[in-house]
């Protein structure tokens, strides 16, 4: 059956930038012609794509974000003809890309070694507009997943036709989702064949508005899945949550046989120890201790860990390799624990809880326990054990149990959680110079941020990024003392620094200004937005507090002061800052609370989020004036 | 780069060698260990995350059986302190036509009191294609963890080499010992040329003898068509050479700094550039001779003077509308034309790997295709036009006792004007004629000429230079109203052109993010915007607004903070020394000028004295002026930093020259309500 191939290019003429309608070209820097998605897939360990775009450029903005047809593949998968030309605004072919031009590059990015490589072709007119068609084949073998259509995939980016069609053998149970894509898709079927088709056509630009929700809330996707499939001798099917865990299950199973080395120490680790969190908290940190992440993805390796003896010869291994072994340590003293499939990201878009197949990046370990489930994050070295960071709480995840899969979500994280309490004192001198010491605590997300660029780092490396963190006129450092995460279920972790600092108030003629907030302000308001359509999505959840004693120099007396306290309410958040005046003891405490909330609200009230933020900017820059004593 | 300076190797016919001796790679003294594995800081840098104790490399010309070869070994033994150092553990070593071998690691560690280690496997060392021909062999030491004391070795063997491995002394991490040897016979002679500002701890030069036994075959036949006869005959040749030996001891980490060129310019290191080769019996084989010569190399290359002339480009040019143009202007046109006609692909090259008629139909090119195409251009129309190599800032500064190719990357146009020359660089989007981008600004470029060949100065043309002018009432509730206008010339108005582009030319945004940046509560007016396509011209940005972010009423005062938002808020250098020069590139100038009216009934209650200050020898001066003149406050700023490099001891100064600007701009304006 020849089915690849077959479709219809678009005549030459209409390859002319001429016929775009103005509707069209509406904040548009490019425009899809036509997007022509294919995929066959032959049976369950192999399917063939095909692709071809042809889309006017308007500007050289579009010229470089569009006017590259990157190809990734790796040992699995082959890369076919790939084709790349280039069209005047009449329609008119200037070029096409020879095939040496195509460049054949490693993808490795920040992995230590994968399989992954891309082939890019690259093309550019200097005369708007112009028009380039790209058109490539690969074959995909092992089809663990199907690759999802996203036409629409640059903001400032009309579509005037796309369509994706994707046949595939009817016992093969193809499965999907459209986002945004009307109703489809048109299956029809044929000689034990099943042909999936759908169609969008007259996309408007869009402008990606700022704290917008997920892209696929609004552009047209459709996600792809093989009902059953099958990757190097592995069978596997990913009808539901249930069977996709079960997947997963079987091609790691057998891979956690501790060498007898490890199996005694782990007894000997927790012989002495009763409680099972006492016990999970000892080999967890005895992985931290003894393994670092690696990431290696090289064929198979892909989805299949590395086994615990692996990780133990070498002390290292992927974030799969990781659970696995702790999971092994674990099994060794009875602690049943489960991997766990996640997509990671601190500001990563939700799964689609409801499409069962891989959305995936990601592998964590949970011990269940009724109401009180550890999460064992083992790529991590410096978490107490049972705590996920930003990188992986409050989504949904993937538990993976011998009876298969289910769909978990991962603990919430409260804006309590997340804190960043200061304390500062500081001494000013008549110039504005002062001394000034800093303590700090922080937890939850803060903490994780902050140890990053502390947690075993060298001195070297700490004094550069406390230097660049400090946002004061200009200073020295003194002194500085980093203190160490505290292990408890939510990590905090202190540190104390202290500055000799230049103008830090602005001493001119007879009077003194002082801006009390130097510690940190916000300075950064919401980018306007005509016509908001799309709801404000706030994703980070935090509270920070601080408390800045000032000791005045001598000879000075209050002229003005604002308003105080200044207190902020909103749906996203609450901010209160306060000073206090003592002149008998020439003490000022200005304090100062902002609590963000994690949440989303609608559209109409873009403008409340503005306005609380222009707010804190604002009560952020309040100054006090001192004058001298007359 | 092997066209650029490759030699040729005699051919030996089943030579065989007598005497070959193999230097030996440092052995790890294992009585060593346990105190190397105890150690927790490194003495002489205790803030390091490790250390490198010891950094061995060799590079040997070895004389083989049938040819010459390279062989670099490579030895490093590491204590890690500090989990952010485990990047010492991964190694990746890339190499195009040589071969690796003999790939060897082990990490130790500490069982209790007793050193133990466990030793890298072979199929955990993974290899990768990686992108032009190259391969990148990588491994991860096992068990490598905080306290390890890590090492590895290996060897690579180039049978084809054209120049040695440079080594550097200095890493990012202190090491305590590092070493440098190479074996070269007398037929080769490398020039060694030293960088940064260590001395050596040691060096020696100790002669060999060595020699190598040919055996020859001549076949020959006495009659014509009579029996071949085949002598064969053994030749022992013997040759001298040096073994040469550097050693840098406790050579201190390498900290980056702030507005610095490359690394590269500052970094100790080492390296060798062949001068020739002198076969026994043969003529010498010069690779780097003169400048002069190295001109005329350049324009027998296919990528370079081959380019330049088959260009298959006349056609094009005569299609050009330059018939009624001067000189001046035809120069003007045709860099325009190809500077916006052309997409730079964003690699720098001398050199142009495609023809030059290919460029132009392809419009898109590295930096020595787009160059070359507006030389060609510009001689096509008649314009004398000579290429300048040269090494961008990222590329570091070309070292002139060097003649080599090797040194450049990047070629830009001297091209004639009706009186005086013009550079050229046609990559940049947006600088103006004759402004060389920042990156081109290194020093000196080589112009290169059959005849002609000469160092050519390049200094900036242009500053960045910066002018806002403000005309502001404010009004007794505390809001001011009226006008904003920047004018941005030189580097400034390139690099705002490039601001306006990339927020797709809407004027209000770039008002808002760039002009009125940290204003909460303004309304914007109209805005307009001159000469942005006109890259010659300045680039003047206008708008008018209210806003009152910058005023605090309170009971019968009014402050104000003069330079409104435009203040210095931070000063930008932080270290407390610097090791290094600051290289700003081009000098800098920013003017403030601002006329505030105030409302009637109230009076200037004080304002921030006058102030100027300078940088030593006239390098820089900052100049501060607030007064009252009736009913308006007139603000003036004025920056300007002319000397763009600043030695190390000089640091102090700028350092203060910025507290004292941070410091000036931020005192206040207070108004009093008259009685």
């Amino acid at each position: 059956m020849m089915l690849l191939g077959s479709f219809s290019h678009l005549p030459a003429q209409s390859y002319s930038a001429l016929l775009i309608s103005d509707e069209m070209k509406k904040d548009a820097h490019g425009v899809i012609r036509s997007y022509v998605k294919e995929i066959h897939v032959k049976d369950e360990r192999r399917a063939e794509l095909y692709e071809e775009r042809i889309i006017t450029i308007f500007n050289q903005k579009a010229a470089r974000e569009l006017g590259e047809l990157v190809v990734s593949y790796d040992d699995f998968d082959k890369i076919g003809e790939m084709e790349a030309e280039i069209y005047d605004q009449l329609g008119n072919r200037i070029r096409k890309l020879k095939s040496k031009e195509i460049e054949d590059m490693s993808a490795t990015g920040s992995s230590f070694a994968t399989d992954l490589r891309v082939k890019v072709a690259t093309l550019y007119h200097n005369v708007f507009p112009y028009t380039i068609r790209f058109s490539y084949r690969k074959t995909i073998k092992g089809l663990f997943a199907l690759p999802h259509w996203i036409p629409q995939n640059y903001t400032s980016l009309s579509v005037e036709s796309a369509s994706l069609k994707v046949v595939a053998p009817s016992e093969l149970e193809i499965r999907y989702k459209g986002l945004n894509v009307g109703e489809g898709p048109d299956i029809s079927d044929k000689d034990g064949m099943k042909q999936y088709e759908w169609h969008v056509s007259d996309l408007t630009a869009t402008k990606m508005e700022p704290y917008g929700p997920p892209s696929r809330e609004f552009l047209p996707m459709v996600y792809l899945a093989p009902g059953r499939f099958e990757i190097e001798g592995y069978k596997g099917s990913s009808k539901s949550w249930k069977d996709f865990g079960m997947f997963y299950h079987q091609l790691n199973l057998g891979r956690d046989k501790l060498p007898a080395e490890l199996a005694s120490t782990v007894r000997e680790l927790t012989q002495d120890l009763s409680t099972p969190e006492e016990k999970i908290q000892k080999l967890y940190s005895y992985m931290q201790e003894n393994t670092r992440y690696v990431s290696i993805q090289l064929g198979i390796g892909g989805w299949q860990s590395f086994d615990a003896n692996y990780v133990y010869k070498n002390g290292y291994g992927d974030c799969k390799a990781l659970s696995n072994y702790v999971k092994s340590m674990l099994a060794a003293i009875d602690i049943t624990a489960y991997p766990v499939l996640i997509k990671a990201g601190d500001y990563a878009t939700d799964i689609l809880p409801d499409f069962s197949g891989n959305q995936f990046n990601h592998a964590i370990l949970c011990v269940p326990n009724e109401g009180d489930s550890m999460w064992l994050e083992c790529t991590v070295n410096n978490f107490p054990a049972g705590y996920l960071g930003q990188f992986t709480a409050d989504r949904y995840a993937l538990i993976v149990t011998p009876k298969g899969g289910k769909l978990v979500r991962t603990p919430a994280s409260l804006p309590e959680t997340n804190r960043q309490n200061r304390l500062a004192k500081v001494v000013l001198d008549k110039s504005g110079n002062a001394q000034v010491q800093v303590s700090v605590e922080t937890s939850g997300f803060q903490q994780d941020n902050l140890t990053e660029f502390i947690d075993g780092r060298s001195e070297r490396e700490r004094e550069t990024w406390l230097r660049k963190s400090i946002h004061a006129k200009s200073f020295d450092i003194t002194q500085y003392q980093f203190e160490g995460t505290k292990m408890t279920r939510i990590p905090t972790y202190r540190f104390q620094y202290e500055l000799d600092a230049r103008n830090w108030a602005a001493a001119s003629g007879s009077r003194f200004f002082l801006a009390p907030n130097q510690l940190e302000r916000y300075d950064q308001v919401p980018k306007a937005v005509k016509d908001r359509t799309q709801p404000v999505v706030t994703r980070y959840p935090y509270l920070d507090t601080d408390t800045i004693e000032y000791q005045l120099p001598d000879g000075y007396i209050l002229e003005s002061m604002p308003e105080m306290p200044i207190k902020l309410e909103s749906e996203f958040g609450t901010y209160i800052a306060n000073i206090d005046f003592k002149p008998e003891k020439g003490v000022l405490i200005y304090t100062r609370h902002l609590m963000m909330r994690k949440t989303r609200r609608p559209a109409e009230e873009y403008k409340d989020y503005r306005q609380f933020m222009r707010d804190i900017v604002k009560a952020d820059k309040i100054q006090v004036v001192l004058s001298g004593r007359t | 780069m092997i066209h650029k300076s490759a030699f040729l190797f005699p051919i030996f016919l089943g030579a065989i060698l007598l005497s070959v001796v193999h230097a030996q790679l440092p052995k790890t003294d294992l009585s060593l260990i346990k105190q190397e594995l105890q150690m927790t800081e490194y003495a002489q840098d205790p803030e390091a995350g490790a250390v490198i104790l010891n950094d061995y490399g060799e590079a040997d010309i070895n004389v083989n059986s049938n040819s010459i070869n390279l062989i670099y070994k490579r030895y490093r033994r590491v204590k890690i302190f500090k989990e952010s150092a485990l990047d010492l553990s991964e190694h990746e070593i890339w190499v195009h036509s040589g071969k690796i071998t003999n790939i060897k690691g082990t990490t130790y560690y500490l069982d209790g009191d007793k050193p133990k280690s466990i030793k890298l496997e072979k199929k955990e060392i993974l290899t990768e294609k990686m992108n032009d021909g190259y391969k990148s062999t990588k491994f991860n030491l096992p068990q490598a963890k905080e306290g390890s004391v890590i090492e590895f070795s290996y060897t690579i063997t180039y049978d084809n080499f054209s120049h040695i491995r440079p080594w550097y002394f200095q890493t990012s991490y202190p090491v305590a010992h590092s070493e440098y040897k190479t074996r070269i016979p007398e037929w080769f002679s490398f020039v060694p040329l030293f960088k940064g500002n260590l001395q050596l701890t040691d060096k020696q030069n100790i002669p060999f003898n060595s020699s190598v036994n040919f055996s020859t075959s001549t076949r020959s036949s006495s009659t014509f068509g009579g029996p071949v006869t085949t002598n064969v005959r053994n030749e022992t040749v013997r040759f001298k050479g040096v073994e040469s030996i550097y050693v840098l001891d406790h050579v201190p980490a390498f900290v980056e700094e702030p507005y610095m060129t490359t690394i590269y310019d500052h970094l100790s290191s080492i390296e060798f550039q062949l001068q020739y080769v002198r076969w026994p019996n043969r003529p010498v084989q010069t690779v780097m001779s003169t400048w002069e010569e190295l001109a005329k190399e350049y324009m027998e290359f296919e990528s370079f003077g081959e380019r330049i002339k088959q260009t298959r480009l006349k056609k094009v040019v005569k299609g050009f509308p330059l018939a009624d143009k001067s000189q001046n202007e035809k120069v003007a046109w045709i860099y325009d034309f190809v500077r916006s006609s052309t997409n730079w692909d964003g690699t720098y090259s001398d050199l142009a790997k495609t023809p030059l008629h290919t460029v132009f139909q392809q419009k898109s090119g590295n930096s020595g295709e787009i160059n070359l195409l507006l030389l060609v251009l510009l001689r096509e129309a008649g314009i004398p036009a000579y290429p300048v190599i040269l090494s961008t800032r990222n590329n570091g500064k070309i070292q002139r006792i060097y003649p080599l190719a090797s040194q450049f990357n990047h070629v830009v146009v001297l091209a004639g004007l009706s009186e005086g020359e013009i550079l050229l660089d046609a990559i940049s989007d947006f600088t103006s004629l004759g402004m060389l981008p920042k990156a081109d600004l290194n020093g000196a470029g080589f112009l290169v000429d059959e005849k002609q060949a000469d160092w050519i100065n390049i200094q900036p043309m242009f500053q960045q230079d910066m002018n806002k002018m403000l005309q502001l009432k404010l009004d007794p509730s505390g809001t001011i109203s009226g006008s904003v206008k920047h004018i941005c010339k030189g580097y400034e108005a390139a690099n705002a052109r490039k601001r306006v582009v990339d927020l797709e030319k809407d004027e209000e945004e770039y008002v808002q993010k760039y002009m009125l940046k940290g204003w909460t509560d303004v309304e914007l007016g109209e805005t307009s915007l001159k000469a942005l396509e006109d890259r010659n011209a300045p680039l003047e940005v206008n708008a008018e607004f209210d806003g009152s972010d910058y005023i605090n009423i309170v009971g019968e005062f009014i402050y104000i903070q003069p330079m409104l938002n435009e203040a210095t808020e931070e000063n930008p250098f932080k270290l407390e020394e610097r090791t290094y020069p600051i290289d700003f590139g081009y000098p800098l100038r920013e003017n403030f000028m601002c006329n505030l009216t105030i409302p009637e009934g109230y009076t200037v209650d004080e304002i921030p004295k006058a102030t100027r200050v300078s940088l030593p020898e006239g390098g820089g001066s900052f100049l501060y002026q607030v007064q009252a003149i009736g009913q308006i406050v007139q603000v003036m700023s004025q920056i300007s930093i002319k000397q763009t490099e600043f030695q190390p001891d000089e640091y102090g100064n700028v350092k203060a020259f910025f507290d004292h600007i941070v410091k000036k701009q931020a005192e206040q304006i207070v108004l009093k309500k008259s009685e």
